[in-house]
Protein backbone atom coordinates (compact mmCIF):
# COMPACT_ATOMS: atom_id res chain seq x y z
CA UNK A 1 0.00 0.00 0.00
CA UNK A 2 1.21 3.70 -1.14
CA UNK A 3 2.35 5.68 2.24
CA UNK A 4 1.63 9.18 2.45
CA UNK A 5 3.57 12.02 1.41
CA UNK A 6 2.37 13.38 4.65
CA UNK A 7 4.32 10.96 6.46
CA UNK A 8 7.02 11.67 4.49
CA UNK A 9 7.29 15.14 4.65
CA UNK A 10 7.86 14.62 8.78
CA UNK A 11 9.87 11.16 8.49
CA UNK A 12 12.37 13.43 6.28
CA UNK A 13 12.11 16.56 8.62
CA UNK A 14 13.03 13.91 11.57
CA UNK A 15 15.46 11.55 10.01
CA UNK A 16 18.51 12.78 9.20
CA UNK A 17 20.09 9.24 7.28
CA UNK A 18 16.37 9.51 5.15
CA UNK A 19 17.21 13.19 4.48
CA UNK A 20 21.02 12.17 3.46
CA UNK A 21 19.32 9.78 1.03
CA UNK A 22 16.96 12.22 -0.47
CA UNK A 23 19.55 15.06 -1.03
CA UNK A 24 21.62 12.15 -2.83
CA UNK A 25 18.70 10.60 -5.23
CA UNK A 26 15.06 12.34 -4.47
CA UNK A 27 13.19 10.06 -6.21
CA UNK A 28 14.84 7.05 -5.62
CA UNK A 29 14.17 7.68 -1.63
CA UNK A 30 10.73 8.91 -1.71
CA UNK A 31 9.69 5.51 -4.18
CA UNK A 32 11.58 3.37 -1.36
CA UNK A 33 9.44 4.80 1.16
CA UNK A 34 6.48 4.00 -0.69
CA UNK A 35 4.49 7.20 -2.35
CA UNK A 36 2.39 7.01 -4.61
CA UNK A 37 3.01 7.38 -8.76
CA UNK A 38 0.81 10.70 -7.76
CA UNK A 39 3.13 12.14 -5.06
CA UNK A 40 6.32 10.65 -6.70
CA UNK A 41 5.75 13.22 -9.88
CA UNK A 42 5.67 15.98 -7.71
CA UNK A 43 8.91 15.53 -6.47
CA UNK A 44 10.41 14.12 -9.60
CA UNK A 45 9.18 17.36 -11.51
CA UNK A 46 9.94 19.78 -8.34
CA UNK A 47 7.04 20.98 -8.33
CA UNK A 48 7.52 22.44 -4.73
CA UNK A 49 4.84 25.27 -5.23
CA UNK A 50 2.19 22.12 -5.78
CA UNK A 51 3.03 20.76 -2.65
CA UNK A 52 3.59 24.10 -0.67
CA UNK A 53 -0.30 24.95 -1.76
CA UNK A 54 -1.60 21.79 -0.48
CA UNK A 55 0.11 22.02 3.05
CA UNK A 56 0.88 25.45 3.84
CA UNK A 57 -1.91 27.83 4.49
CA UNK A 58 -0.46 31.01 4.83
CA UNK A 59 -3.61 32.82 5.61
CA UNK A 60 -3.56 31.53 9.09
CA UNK A 61 0.71 32.97 9.97
CA UNK A 62 0.07 34.79 13.20
CA UNK A 63 0.68 38.58 12.70
CA UNK A 64 0.88 41.28 15.09
CA UNK A 65 -2.70 43.27 16.24
CA UNK A 66 -1.25 46.15 17.81
CA UNK A 67 -0.84 49.60 15.97
CA UNK B 1 -9.14 18.30 50.88
CA UNK B 2 -9.51 19.70 47.64
CA UNK B 3 -9.57 17.31 45.16
CA UNK B 4 -10.79 18.86 42.41
CA UNK B 5 -8.42 18.73 39.53
CA UNK B 6 -6.37 21.61 38.76
CA UNK B 7 -6.15 22.65 35.07
CA UNK B 8 -2.71 23.62 33.91
CA UNK B 9 -1.44 25.76 30.86
CA UNK B 10 1.86 24.60 28.50
CA UNK B 11 2.82 26.44 24.99
CA UNK B 12 5.07 25.47 22.96
CA UNK B 13 6.27 26.04 19.62
CA UNK B 14 6.38 23.48 16.74
CA UNK B 15 9.06 25.47 14.89
CA UNK B 16 8.81 27.02 11.56
CA UNK B 17 9.71 23.51 9.84
CA UNK B 18 6.78 20.70 10.28
CA UNK B 19 8.23 18.32 13.09
CA UNK B 20 12.00 18.39 12.89
CA UNK B 21 12.31 21.93 15.39
CA UNK B 22 10.25 20.84 18.34
CA UNK B 23 11.81 20.43 20.92
CA UNK B 24 11.68 17.34 23.56
CA UNK B 25 10.06 18.86 25.67
CA UNK B 26 7.63 20.76 23.00
CA UNK B 27 6.90 17.17 22.15
CA UNK B 28 6.81 15.82 25.79
CA UNK B 29 4.23 18.00 27.21
CA UNK B 30 1.99 17.65 23.99
CA UNK B 31 2.09 13.65 24.36
CA UNK B 32 1.07 14.44 28.02
CA UNK B 33 -1.66 16.71 27.95
CA UNK B 34 -5.17 16.37 28.02
CA UNK B 35 -6.37 18.10 25.13
CA UNK B 36 -3.50 20.25 22.38
CA UNK B 37 -5.18 22.93 20.41
CA UNK B 38 -3.15 23.69 17.22
CA UNK B 39 -2.10 26.85 15.78
CA UNK B 40 0.13 25.42 12.91
CA UNK B 41 -1.01 26.92 9.36
CA UNK B 42 0.79 23.89 7.36
CA UNK B 43 -1.34 20.66 7.63
CA UNK B 44 1.67 18.30 7.50
CA UNK B 45 3.02 19.80 10.97
CA UNK B 46 -0.96 19.93 11.93
CA UNK B 47 -0.48 15.70 11.65
CA UNK B 48 2.66 15.69 13.27
CA UNK B 49 1.25 17.15 16.69
CA UNK B 50 -1.66 14.40 16.44
CA UNK B 51 0.04 11.36 15.89
CA UNK B 52 1.12 12.73 19.42
CA UNK B 53 -1.60 13.06 21.03
CA UNK B 54 -4.96 12.09 19.41
CA UNK B 55 -6.97 15.17 21.77
CA UNK B 56 -6.08 17.94 19.30
CA UNK B 57 -8.19 20.57 18.38
CA UNK B 58 -6.85 22.98 15.50
CA UNK B 59 -7.78 27.07 16.00
CA UNK B 60 -7.86 27.29 12.18
CA UNK B 61 -12.40 27.48 12.63
CA UNK B 62 -11.75 30.82 14.19
CA UNK B 63 -10.36 32.41 11.13
CA UNK B 64 -12.66 34.31 8.87
CA UNK B 65 -12.31 36.70 6.16
CA UNK B 66 -13.37 39.86 6.91
CA UNK B 67 -12.93 39.41 10.52
CA UNK B 68 -10.85 41.58 12.55
CA UNK B 69 -7.68 39.30 13.38
CA UNK B 70 -7.69 41.24 17.27
CA UNK B 71 -11.35 39.01 17.72
CA UNK B 72 -10.27 36.08 16.29
CA UNK B 73 -7.28 36.15 18.57
CA UNK B 74 -8.90 36.97 21.65
CA UNK B 75 -11.48 34.14 20.79
CA UNK B 76 -8.90 31.78 20.81
CA UNK B 77 -7.66 33.02 24.22
CA UNK B 78 -11.31 32.38 25.39
CA UNK B 79 -11.16 29.27 24.05
CA UNK B 80 -7.48 27.80 25.96
CA UNK B 81 -8.28 29.67 29.05
CA UNK B 82 -11.71 28.13 29.38
CA UNK B 83 -10.22 24.33 28.61
CA UNK B 84 -7.57 25.05 31.91
CA UNK B 85 -10.56 26.12 34.22
CA UNK B 86 -12.50 22.99 33.24
CA UNK B 87 -9.04 21.34 35.43
CA UNK B 88 -7.73 19.94 31.93
CA UNK B 89 -3.75 20.06 31.22
CA UNK B 90 -3.75 22.21 28.37
CA UNK B 91 -1.04 22.23 25.77
CA UNK B 92 -1.24 24.92 22.89
CA UNK B 93 1.26 24.26 20.27
CA UNK B 94 1.46 27.18 17.49
CA UNK B 95 4.06 27.05 14.82
CA UNK B 96 7.47 28.96 14.90
CA UNK B 97 8.11 30.29 18.53
CA UNK B 98 5.02 30.40 20.82
CA UNK B 99 5.63 33.87 21.72
CA UNK B 100 6.66 35.60 18.59
CA UNK B 101 3.53 37.57 16.65
CA UNK B 102 1.31 35.00 18.81
CA UNK B 103 -1.18 37.98 20.69
CA UNK B 104 -3.38 34.91 22.27
CA UNK B 105 -0.67 32.41 23.72
CA UNK B 106 0.92 35.92 25.90
CA UNK B 107 -2.52 36.72 26.63
CA UNK B 108 -3.65 33.50 27.86
CA UNK B 109 -0.70 32.74 29.74
CA UNK B 110 -1.53 36.11 31.53
CA UNK B 111 -5.16 34.99 31.93
CA UNK B 112 -4.51 31.75 33.68
CA UNK B 113 -1.73 33.26 36.01
CA UNK B 114 -4.55 35.72 37.43
CA UNK B 115 -6.43 32.73 37.98
CA UNK B 116 -3.75 31.35 40.28
CA UNK B 117 -3.12 28.47 37.71
CA UNK B 118 0.25 27.57 35.79
CA UNK B 119 1.11 28.89 32.99
CA UNK B 120 4.51 28.80 30.90
CA UNK B 121 5.71 28.99 27.85
CA UNK B 122 8.81 26.90 26.13
CA UNK B 123 10.44 28.60 23.46
CA UNK B 124 10.75 27.54 20.48
CA UNK B 125 12.50 28.26 16.65
CA UNK B 126 11.25 31.30 15.50
CA UNK B 127 11.54 32.98 11.39
CA UNK B 128 14.60 35.14 12.35
CA UNK B 129 16.18 32.13 14.06
CA UNK B 130 15.89 30.12 10.72
CA UNK B 131 17.09 33.61 8.96
CA UNK B 132 20.12 33.69 11.08
CA UNK B 133 21.25 30.29 9.81
CA UNK B 134 19.97 30.19 6.00
CA UNK B 135 21.85 34.07 5.53
CA UNK B 136 25.17 33.16 7.74
CA UNK B 137 24.88 35.87 10.04
CA UNK B 138 25.97 37.13 13.78
CA UNK B 139 22.76 39.87 14.62
CA UNK B 140 25.31 40.27 17.78
CA UNK B 141 28.37 41.57 15.18
CA UNK B 142 27.12 44.89 14.67
CA UNK B 143 23.85 44.90 16.49
CA UNK B 144 20.27 44.36 14.81
CA UNK B 145 16.68 45.97 14.43
CA UNK B 146 14.20 44.09 13.92
CA UNK B 147 10.44 45.15 13.07
CA UNK B 148 6.57 44.49 11.77
CA UNK B 149 6.33 45.83 8.47
CA UNK B 150 3.26 47.45 9.00
CA UNK B 151 4.59 49.05 12.77
CA UNK B 152 7.69 50.17 11.04
CA UNK B 153 5.71 52.37 8.56
CA UNK B 154 2.97 53.68 11.47
CA UNK B 155 5.60 54.06 14.31
CA UNK B 156 8.02 56.98 13.83
CA UNK B 157 11.28 54.53 14.33
CA UNK B 158 14.94 55.51 14.68
CA UNK B 159 16.32 53.48 11.63
CA UNK B 160 20.38 52.86 12.72
CA UNK B 161 22.03 51.60 9.04
CA UNK B 162 25.07 51.16 10.57
CA UNK B 163 22.93 48.11 11.88
CA UNK B 164 21.44 45.19 10.76
CA UNK B 165 17.54 45.34 9.53
CA UNK B 166 15.05 42.76 9.85
CA UNK B 167 11.81 43.80 8.25
CA UNK B 168 9.18 41.58 8.99
CA UNK B 169 6.14 40.39 6.92
CA UNK B 170 6.71 42.83 3.93
CA UNK B 171 4.00 42.00 1.81
CA UNK B 172 1.65 43.18 4.21
CA UNK B 173 3.24 46.67 5.04
CA UNK B 174 0.31 49.18 5.56
CA UNK B 175 -2.47 46.47 6.12
CA UNK B 176 -3.84 47.56 9.42
CA UNK B 177 -7.66 46.32 9.05
CA UNK B 178 -6.52 43.36 10.38
CA UNK B 179 -9.33 41.43 8.58
CA UNK B 180 -7.65 40.38 5.30
CA UNK B 181 -6.80 37.02 5.46
CA UNK B 182 -5.97 36.26 1.48
CA UNK B 183 -3.65 39.80 0.71
CA UNK B 184 -0.83 39.20 -1.98
CA UNK B 185 1.36 42.10 -1.32
CA UNK B 186 0.34 45.84 -0.41
CA UNK B 187 2.17 47.92 -3.19
CA UNK B 188 1.51 51.34 -1.81
CA UNK B 189 2.86 50.06 1.41
CA UNK B 190 5.93 48.80 -0.25
CA UNK B 191 6.57 52.02 -1.85
CA UNK B 192 6.49 54.07 1.12
CA UNK B 193 8.60 51.14 2.76
CA UNK B 194 11.03 51.70 0.23
CA UNK B 195 10.92 55.58 0.55
CA UNK B 196 11.88 55.41 4.38
CA UNK B 197 14.71 53.14 3.31
CA UNK B 198 16.02 55.28 0.67
CA UNK B 199 16.66 58.42 3.09
CA UNK B 200 18.96 56.42 4.71
CA UNK B 201 20.52 53.60 2.31
CA UNK B 202 21.66 54.71 -1.03
CA UNK B 203 19.47 53.57 -4.11
CA UNK B 204 21.20 50.06 -4.90
CA UNK B 205 21.79 48.94 -1.78
CA UNK B 206 21.43 45.12 -1.30
CA UNK B 207 18.32 43.64 0.53
CA UNK B 208 17.57 40.24 0.75
CA UNK B 209 13.62 38.98 0.66
CA UNK B 210 13.63 35.98 2.78
CA UNK B 211 11.36 33.39 3.62
CA UNK B 212 11.95 30.47 5.79
CA UNK B 213 11.50 26.83 4.33
CA UNK B 214 8.46 24.80 6.10
CA UNK B 215 8.73 21.93 4.29
CA UNK B 216 12.03 19.65 4.40
CA UNK B 217 12.27 19.11 0.33
CA UNK B 218 11.92 22.89 -0.23
CA UNK B 219 14.73 25.32 0.16
CA UNK B 220 14.20 29.04 1.69
CA UNK B 221 13.53 31.89 -0.40
CA UNK B 222 16.37 33.87 -0.84
CA UNK B 223 16.32 37.25 -3.36
CA UNK B 224 19.17 39.43 -3.58
CA UNK B 225 17.36 43.15 -4.96
CA UNK B 226 17.29 46.34 -3.98
CA UNK B 227 14.59 48.38 -2.25
CA UNK B 228 13.21 50.02 -5.18
CA UNK B 229 13.12 46.60 -7.27
CA UNK B 230 10.93 45.08 -4.01
CA UNK B 231 8.35 47.36 -4.55
CA UNK B 232 7.45 46.36 -8.11
CA UNK B 233 8.00 42.88 -7.24
CA UNK B 234 5.38 40.39 -8.90
CA UNK B 235 2.63 39.41 -6.31
CA UNK B 236 2.76 36.10 -5.52
CA UNK B 237 1.23 34.03 -2.82
CA UNK B 238 3.53 33.43 0.06
CA UNK B 239 5.13 36.47 -0.55
CA UNK B 240 2.99 38.41 2.38
CA UNK B 241 4.94 37.39 5.24
CA UNK B 242 8.41 37.48 3.33
CA UNK B 243 11.00 39.31 5.45
CA UNK B 244 13.52 42.00 4.28
CA UNK B 245 16.87 41.63 5.19
CA UNK B 246 19.27 44.65 5.03
CA UNK B 247 22.96 43.69 5.82
CA UNK B 248 25.69 46.72 5.89
CA UNK B 249 27.26 46.04 2.48
CA UNK B 250 28.63 49.47 1.42
CA UNK B 251 28.03 51.26 5.10
CA UNK B 252 30.39 50.42 7.33
CA UNK B 253 30.24 49.59 11.18
CA UNK B 254 29.69 52.32 13.16
CA UNK B 255 32.76 53.37 13.99
CA UNK B 256 33.62 52.93 18.18
CA UNK B 257 32.27 56.48 19.84
CA UNK B 258 33.73 58.11 23.33
CA UNK B 259 32.45 55.34 26.00
CA UNK B 260 30.54 56.39 28.93
CA UNK B 261 33.42 55.32 31.42
CA UNK B 262 36.03 57.45 29.62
Amino acid sequence: MAKSIVDFLVELDTNSKLMEAYKKDPVATAADYGLSGEELKLIEDKNWEEVSKRFDDIKKAPRVINY
Amino acid sequence: MDTAKKGSLVIVGTGISVAGQMTLAAKSYIENADIVFMGIMNKVGEHAVQSLNPHCISLDDLYQQGKSRALTYAQMTDRIVQAVVEGKRVCVAFYGHPGVFVTPSHEAIIRVRELGLDAVMLPGISAEDCLIADLGIDPSRFGCQSYEATQFLFRDYRLDPYMTQIIWQIGLAGEATLSVLDSTHSQPGLALLAEILSEHYPIDHELIIYEAATLPICEPKIEKTQAWRATTRKADTNFHFSCAFIRYTKIPPRPFGKTRVD
